[in-house]
């Protein structure tokens, strides 16, 4: 990294009764460009074309590459769809809700959410980091519907609660919830690590071919196509470690007869396994 | 429909032995015509530029059941290629399995004008033109599945090729569809037992007859009836090392018939010389034992084909990429699910036929794949005579049809299939003969396997496929400067055959530089024949005594006119 960090604030002021989607607001296509440049940038509500500016105050000043350009959003934009959507590098912090499609496919760089993210944040992305300090909706980290082959790189952490399908179909880099999850968590997981710090609902795993998960707390209904493996205390995994004994499982058994995924579960939360 | 005038462009025109000209083309109410004053048209300067009739796809999967599966069990497929809407289009997703709108705007785009669905099941036959009424700009057409079908099977069984022949005839005229398709002769109905056939001469369960009888029943009905195009096949074992032979001694069979076409009022036209059309050649090439010594086997099919005046293929190509497999083999489609996994359908169709559909990837890296990739383009290289082939994809199963311009760069160009070679499995070298092969083609080699040759194979060269007086108003411009034109560019090749300058269908302008700029309705072919009426009252009557076994009633099976879109019966054998 090199040179100055420029900074854009985005101050959202138009009406967002129809969703906005702002793929624009990114790192890398607001590198280099002016304050009208960047206000010109196209962003759709429904099928309508708009300009970024009818909708954010554009302020500052973008640097000229994208990891030199941070963009600030300071509001709630959870009716914006989209943002950092392919971004390499730089820095995208909002101060508020985040909308759906948070990051998607992003390679690089870092995104802070201050408030909650919507679903879907996350979507099949490669690298870089989320962090979203509040809870966020379903599908955190998953493939898009219908495909099996999603996430691939990059960290997300959520520091509150995330709903269902958590890691869906990741097969690298990791997810880190610290609150609870809903269902499927890790369903289709063919690689990478997923991480509840609190409980899970149900299908944990499902279909899971391999990578790994980890729950530290307590699952409602265990998933049937898991064979316990092994009795382990404290775990080392990717550079983070967990505490207490936990119950190795493989699976799921249910997608293939000799899978790899590997599932930790808590003992002492679940001491019906 | 319009008038337009194409002025200086080079033609590249087969079927009137045009290649390469300059001329110019004058297009009037929507037909090819003589001279006329200028003032009375739009006129396009297309000097330095290619003219080419507008492409012909006599093969490809875009309208019924099973590409709806496809679409339906893809949405993977559609959110990251779309089609924004305009003012006269609508807005479409998919790459494989493109929704209809989309499908039709892609193949205008590409410089298409005439696309048959290369399979309709009978019972779906209502859902397929629906879905063809829905596809803009395009003429369409669809041929109707027979290989399972159980009266074909009782009538050829019982020896009877007058009965089936006339069974045809009808089911021809209640489905508004244009030929017969032929899908793994017997073995589809063993699929509903969980069996297959997997030789000419094995017979299959309860009917007891063998993929030879029903194929040569088939031709001989197709002769007899005097269709405008001849048995279309998908042979057997296809997707199975070892099924070149296979497919071999299947084009042997129908080898000694006399190709009839008798259209009514169509006499002085290119008419077809084959009495088989083999389809996707390339899924039945396939050489070696097992996949460990798996190896092209596109030679022997070609040494055949070069051989015999009977056969036209078309190649089925594989351009790496994502694909939807599809088809009317159930078995084929299974086997493949077992080997690879991915998303599967599979579904029966009553007394008719089956489908399978699978999600599928080819790639570079693979084999198999590279061998496959070798493969479809042996079937073209290595076939002396360019009447024999036709270039598809057999879309979406080999890749999209949005992919046949790369195929065309590669066909075309030497080095942009070494460059591949390069970079794919080492096997597509070491076990075909593509890296051998030296043969580049040019603009009417390619015009004859993208336009003249599939209007011929399928009938319709006395409307499509070609430029003379009288043909319609569908021609394709594209950038492309045939005295400049450098083979080893041929990304630039892949480029312009991609978007072409300008497509007009039946002299209106459709598409321009990838924009639609008019999205006309096109017109549904099919056949009307005629039978002696005392046999087909026989038939009918077997057909109401076992449609017991069907699911819904008699007199909702035929597919009314209200379904089709500009319906233009072409009528054969009116003699009977």
């Amino acid at each position: 990294m090199c040179g100055m960090e420029s900074k854009v604030v985005l101050t959202p002021i138009g009406n967002f009764d129809i969703p906005v989607e702002a793929e624009a607001i990114s790192p890398d296509v607001f590198a280099g460009k002016s304050l009208n440049e960047i206000r010109e940038l196209t962003v759709l509500q429904g099928p309508q074309k708009h300009k970024l500016s009818e909708f954010f105050e554009v302020s500052g000043e973008a640097g000229e590459t994208s990891v030199e350009t941070t963009i600030v959003i300071e509001g709630d934009v959870d009716r914006v769809k989209l943002i950092g959507y392919k971004m390499s590098g730089g820095k995208i912090v909002i101060n508020g809700n985040a909308g759906m499609h948070v990051g998607d496919e992003m390679s690089g760089g870092e995104i802070l959410v201050r408030g909650d993210a919507g679903s879907w944040t996350g979507m099949d992305m490669k690298g870089g980091t989320i962090v979203i300090e509040g809870n966020a909706k379903d599908h955190i980290g998953c493939t898009y519907r219908g495909k099996w082959r999603g996430m691939s790189g990059g960290m997300i952490h959520i520091k509150g609660d995330a709903g269902n399908n958590v890691g869906g179909g990741i097969t690298g880099g990791s997810i880190v919830i610290d609150g609870n999850v809903g269902a499927f968590c890790g369903i289709k997981q063919n690689g990478g690590l997923t991480v509840v710090r609190g409980d899970a609902k149900r299908a944990v795993g499902a279909e899971m071919s391999a990578g790994t998960i980890v729950v530290e707390g307590h699952i409602e209904w265990f998933t049937p196509g898991f064979e316990f493996v092994d009795e382990v205390d404290g775990l080392e995994i990717n550079g983070m470690s967990f505490e207490g004994a936990f119950l190795k499982f493989r699976g799921d058994y249910a997608e293939k007869s000799n899978p790899k995924g590997e599932l930790y579960v808590s003992k002492e939360k679940n001491p019906e396994l | 429909m319009g008038n337009i005038i194409i002025k200086n462009g080079y033609v590249f025109d087969p079927i009137n032995n045009i290649n390469g000209e300059v001329m110019d083309i004058f297009i009037k109410d929507g037909k090819v015509v003589e001279e006329y004053d200028e003032k009375d048209a739009k006129v396009i300067n297309a000097r330095g530029k290619t003219v080419m009739p507008g492409g012909v796809d006599s093969h490809s999967h875009v309208a019924g059941a099973k590409v709806n599966r496809g679409r339906i069990m893809r949405p993977e497929d559609h959110y990251q290629w779309v089609r924004a809407k305009t003012d006269i289009a609508h807005s479409g997703t998919g790459y494989t399995v493109p929704s209809v709108y989309l499908q039709g705007y892609e193949y205008a785009t590409m410089g298409y004008t005439t696309v048959f669905e290369a399979a309709m099941p009978p019972l779906e036959a209502r859902h397929t033109h629906e879905e063809m009424k829905a596809t803009p700009i395009v003429d369409m057409g669809a041929y109707l599945v027979f290989g399972n079908n159980w009266f074909i099977m009782r009538y050829l069984r019982e020896g009877d090729v007058e009965k089936a022949a006339a069974y045809v005839s009808w089911m021809l005229r209640a489905h508004k569809a244009y030929g017969i398709k032929c899908v793994n002769p017997a073995g589809v109905e063993s699929w509903g037992w969980a069996k297959n056939v997997h030789s000419l001469d094995e017979p299959n369960i309860h009917f007891e007859i063998t993929p030879r009888e029903i194929i040569r029943g088939l031709a001989e009905v197709n002769e007899l009836l005097g269709l405008p195009i001849s048995l279309h096949l998908h042979a057997n074992n296809l997707g199975h090392p070892g099924c070149w032979e296979i497919t071999r001694e299947s084009l042997k069979i129908p080898s000694d018939l006399e190709a009839q076409t008798k259209i009514e009022g169509e006499q002085d036209f290119e008419k077809r010389e084959q009495t088989i059309y083999l389809a996707h050649a390339q899924f039945n090439a396939f050489g070696g034992t097992s996949w460990r010594d798996f190896e092209s086997g596109a030679k022997g099919i070609v040494d055949y084909v070069n051989s015999a005046d009977h056969v036209v293929i078309d190649n089925g190509a594989v351009p790496f990429g994502p694909a939807t497999v599809m088809t009317g083999d159930g078995p084929a489609i299974f086997d493949l699910y077992k080997l690879v996994g991915g998303k599967w359908s599979n579904s029966d169709i009553e007394l008719e036929c089956g489908a399978g559909v699978l999600t599928f990837t080819y790639l570079k890296s693979n084999p198999v794949h590279s061998v496959q990739w070798a493969i479809g383009l042996e079937l073209i290289l290595m076939i002396k005579d360019m009447w024999k082939c036709i270039l598809t994809t057999d879309h979406p199963n080999g890749g999209p049809f949005v992919k046949y311009p790369s195929l065309i760069a590669w066909l075309m160009s030497e080095k942009a299939r070494n460059d591949t070679l390069e970079t794919c499995h080492k096997w597509a070298s070491e076990k075909s003969e593509i890296a051998t092969i030296d043969r580049e083609l040019d603009l009417y080699d390619v015009a004859i396997i993208t336009r003249a040759n599939p209007a011929k194979t399928i009938g319709i060269a006395y409307r499509k496929g070609h430029l003379g007086v009288g043909a319609d108003g569908d021609v394709t411009i594209y950038d492309i400067d045939p005295t400049t034109l450098d083979s080893n560019n041929y990304t630039e090749i892949e480029k312009k055959f991609r978007i072409a300058e300008y497509t007009i269908k039946e002299g209106e302008v459709v598409a321009h530089n990838g924009e639609i700029t008019s999205a006309p309705t096109g017109r549904i072919f099919y056949t009307e024949s005629k039978v002696n009426e005392d046999i087909e009252r026989d038939v009918l009557a077997d057909v109401r005594e076992w449609f017991k076994y069907y699911t819904l009633g008699f007199e909702n099976y035929p597919v009314d006119e209200r379904y089709l879109r500009r319906p233009t019966p072409i009528k054969v054998n009116m003699e009977g």
